[in-house]
């Protein structure tokens, strides 16, 4: 009786246990495999160039904006001229 | 009291006198950096048909086989400052066997990540929303909620460029068997021989450590590298032929394995 138990008990294990321990490809590893590949996928596209979409708006490179003078330059005399 | 609501816009002209036009000196125009904060969206992915050794990942049942493989993402990116940028993206990956159809799976994810550039440095936070299935979207096997910190920046000496990227993650998922920290360390390496081709290589170490179910306890390691080369066909479109071998240590003796693919693979981004 007491064997029997126990082999019942160690069946049970094995079933339980069957679904991650007895298949070495899983659902978890196949998941692992293919996070594998996203992550080399991401090294090769981070090097390619997005092209601009066609209906994106073209923006400039460099904003300029004008800024106040401080005060106001003197105006050239023509005799500073002459030194100059 | 209340009339004095009135008196404010005098106020404010007699303010504003002093920068009428007349002051503002156009040869002193001062240029700043412009940073687009308007988002972006952007398809990439890549496409590849890939030989493989041991399709089944099995220690002692080595069997050959091709699988297809496309993964293809839907991107929107944008900045919040001129140095934290932003992402929202969704993301579909399968692979399909000729023979070995029990190796079919299938991933799509729903994510979000924020970098902040610091001097050169590219240091990410993640969360992605991820269903795994069993097949080509056909059984879903489980759901998971992956969250990772990462860490990367781009070198270039002459015609080599090297990206490291140290990547931390851990995923909360309602199958206790999928649950588990996975530390990632990679280098991308690419040479260039001319404006069109170039050597590149990965070589690769991946840890795991599973906390929960029947996994609690195991520890697997991955050591891979790949080699290859590739053909940039545009700015946007890459062809590259890799050969990639891998090899998984484990505490659970059942998990080792080794594998060897081939294959070549398109990636785009439009």
């Amino acid at each position: 009786m007491k064997t029997l138990s126990v082999m019942i008990g160690a069946m049970a294990l094995l079933c339980l246990a069957s679904p991650v321990r007895a298949e070495p490809r899983d659902s978890v590893d196949r998941g692992d495999r293919l996070d594998r590949d996203a992550i080399r996928d991401d090294v090769r596209i981070n090097r390619l160039t997005v092209p601009r979409h066609p209906l994106a708006a073209e923006q400039p490179m460099v904003q300029q904006e004008p800024v106040a003078a401080p005060k106001a330059k003197p105006k050239k005399t023509r005799k500073d001229a002459d030194v100059h | 009291m209340r009339g004095s609501g009135g008196l404010l816009p005098i106020l404010g002209l007699f303010s504003a006198s002093g920068a009428v036009a007349a002051d503002l000196d156009l040869t002193e125009i001062k240029a700043v950096p412009y940073t687009s904060m308007a988002p972006t969206w952007s398809v990439v992915g890549s496409v590849s048909p890939t030989f493989t050794d041991n399709a089944l990942f099995s220690r002692d049942d080595r069997r050959r086989d091709v699988f297809y493989e496309p993964d293809v993402s839907a991107r929107l990116d944008g900045n919040l400052t001129p140095d934290l940028s932003y992402r929202l993206y969704a993301r579909a990956q399968f692979e399909a066997f000729a023979t070995e159809h029990d190796g079919n799976a299938a991933i799509a994810r729903l994510g979000v990540r924020l970098t902040e550039n610091l001097n050169g440095w590219r240091i990410t936070g993640i969360y992605e929303n991820r269903y795994d299935y069993d097949g080509i979207f056909r059984d879903l096997a489980f759901v998971s909620n992956d969250v990772s910190g990462s860490i990367s920046r781009d070198f270039t000496f002459g015609r080599v460029t090297l990206s490291p990227l140290v990547l931390l993650t851990y995923r909360f998922s309602d199958l206790a068997e999928a649950r588990r920290w996975r530390l990632d360390g990679l280098v991308g390496i690419e040479v260039y021989l001319d404006s069109k081709w170039s050597v590149v290589s990965t070589p690769f170490i991946e840890a795991f450590w599973f906390t929960d179910g029947l996994n609690r306890g195991r520890q697997d390691q991955i050591y891979s590298t790949s080699l290859g080369l590739k053909y940039n066909i545009r700015s946007n479109v890459s062809l590259t032929t890799n050969v990639v071998y891998e090899a998984r240590f484990s505490n659970v003796a059942i998990r080792r394995y080794t594998d060897f693919q081939i294959g070549p693979r398109l990636d785009f981004a439009f």
